[in-house]
This record gives C-alpha cells, sequence and structure tokens, in this order.
C-alpha cells in the first residue's frame, strides 16, 4: 500500500476495493435502509437509519451507538449514475442532521466530499474511493471569485499588464 | 456554525497545496511566489491569509519584503486524519463484502429450495 502524501493531486485520499459481487448488487447495498443498517458506520457501533434520501441532494441521516457513545452522521448525495456513480459530502451530525465537529476524532475535518465509481468485470465489482475534505472557506473563495471576475476583470488585465510592463523595464536595468 | 480556521481548509485547495509545496523547499516573499500563478496578486494574499491562519505558513517582515516560511508540522495532522479515514473505509468495504456474501448466500439458498 502506498504511502501517500497527503498534498497529492486532486483527491487527498483514494482507497480500492473489489468485491465478488455483480455491480447492480455492490450499487444497491448503498441505495437503502435495511443495506446500509447491515454494513454502513464503524466497527463496534449499531446503525440505526433515521432518514435515507437516496438522491441528489438528499440527505442519509443515522445514529451510530456503542455502549459507551452516541453519534450521528449524515451524507448529503451529490450525483447519482445507477450503476457506476455515488457522490456525497460526510459530516459528523446531531439529532437534528446538522453539521458538528467530530466528537473525539481530532483533527477531522468537519466535511468530506466522498466521490465512489463503480466498475465491473468477469463478475467481479470493483469500487474506488476519493475523498477530499471540503469545508466553507472555499465557499466563501469561491463567491469571492466569482464576484471579483464579474466587475473588476477590466481593472485587474490592465494592472496584470503594467505589472509585466514594470517587470520588463527592471529587468533591463 | 463555526468558521475556526483548521489545517483542511489549507489542503482543500489546489492553488493552496501548490503554495504550499512551493515554499516547502524555500522561504519565498509574496511576490515571488505570486509570480508562479495566473490570478490576481489579491487571490493570491487570500490564499496565503488562509494558510497562516491555518498554521502552515509564517509570515516574517524583512525590510520592506515580507517573506513566507512553511510550517510543515501541521501537515501532520492531515496525515494522520488520511490514515484514520483510509482505515475507517477499509473496515467498511470489509463490512459490505460480508454483507454480499451473506445476501449471495441466501439467494442461492433460497433458488436450491424452491428448486427441490
Amino acid at each position: 500500500m502506498q504511502n501517500a502524501n497527503p498534498i497529492d493531486n486532486d483527491a487527498v485520499l483514494v482507497v480500492t476495493h473489489e468485491f465478488s459481487a455483480p455491480i447492480n448488487l455492490v450499487f444497491n447495498a448503498h441505495a437503502d435502509a435495511e443495506s446500509l443498517a447491515a454494513w454502513w458506520g464503524p466497527v463496534g457501533y449499531k446503525l440505526t437509519v433515521l432518514k435515507l434520501d437516496f438522491k441528489p441532494k438528499g440527505l442519509f441521516h443515522y445514529k451510530m451507538e456503542s455502549d459507551e457513545r452516541v453519534m450521528w452522521g449524515r451524507f448529503i448525495y451529490g450525483q447519482i449514475k445507477k450503476p457506476e456513480l455515488i457522490e456525497f459530502t460526510l459530516s459528523f451530525s446531531d439529532e437534528k442532521a446538522g453539521i458538528t465537529r467530530a466528537p473525539f476524532f481530532n483533527p477531522w475535518p468537519l466535511e468530506i466530499f466522498n466521490v465512489l465509481t463503480l466498475t465491473e468485470k468477469n463478475g467481479k465489482t470493483t469500487v474506488t474511493l476519493k475523498s477530499y475534505p471540503i469545508n466553507a472557506t472555499e465557499k466563501e473563495l469561491a463567491s469571492y471569485r466569482a464576484n471579483r471576475h464579474s466587475f473588476n476583470q477590466g481593472i485587474t488585465s490592465s494592472m496584470k499588464a503594467l505589472e509585466l510592463h514594470l517587470k520588463k523595464i527592471m529587468h533591463n536595468q | 456554525m463555526e468558521t475556526r480556521r483548521d489545517v483542511f481548509q489549507a489542503i482543500a485547495d489546489p492553488t493552496r497545496r501548490e503554495i504550499i509545496s512551493l515554499i516547502a523547499g524555500k522561504t519565498q516573499n509574496l511576490n515571488s511566489i505570486a509570480n508562479n500563478f495566473d490570478m490576481t496578486r489579491q487571490a493570491i494574499s487570500l490564499h496565503i491569509k488562509i494558510l497562516t491562519e491555518c498554521g502552515l505558513i509564517a509570515i516574517r517582515q524583512q525590510g520592506r519584503e515580507r517573506y513566507c516560511e512553511a510550517k510543515l508540522e501541521k501537515l501532520s495532522e492531515v496525515s494522520a486524519w488520511v490514515d484514520q479515514y483510509k482505515q475507517f473505509w477499509v473496515d467498511n468495504f470489509n463490512s459490505l463484502e460480508k454483507y454480499l456474501t451473506k445476501i449471495q448466500k441466501h439467494k442461492k439458498n433460497a433458488k436450491r429450495k424452491s428448486n427441490r
């Protein structure tokens, strides 16, 4: 197993698994409450599905219970393409399906984006997970970029031209 | 929801990942960092500000220059999370495998019974 540089490329984390099952079965195991309750969640915890809305922007809200503690988690689904793609944003949560800091895992991102892709070959299904943290700052930056672009473009490009020009002059001295 | 800066915010953006790589090898001033990117100085400054707030960069004023130095110890927090999260998924996939084996077996048994 590779020792991944945590600041690589477009995914911070990649995990692959090959299942001895056809792709529809593997996909469906992600899509209904009974299945998810049977396999999803940390080892040693009983999983209860509180809500499952398996569609883009839908919510999967669940409770995890062990002898020592209770935690909640949630998915907000992104794109879903049967049987090959499931995207979702994973967060620790509370009873009201809000976003909370991880109760005892520290440090842990507030929101983690996950992309699951499924491919089948010879009756076996390979599932690849790509994952990276996302957060409020990204949304801030994105809206900043969008706004700047619309009304500052004229000023920005002329400032850039001036900078380049000045650099040229300074370089030639 | 709180907007505390954490180290994950630092690495969530590809430009910031590049900035970290750039200065990890060598402390540089703001201008020379910005020259590597095709975006406004302001955009780069915002990225640097976030990286500073996340504790990944320290800025030193030297005369009129501002030098950015990488503080890589913080990145070990990311590695720690990556290892834990990876293990979490390995365990999940193992559970899923067991579940799929079980339901396929039940299907086979059900078929066998109905064929008798």
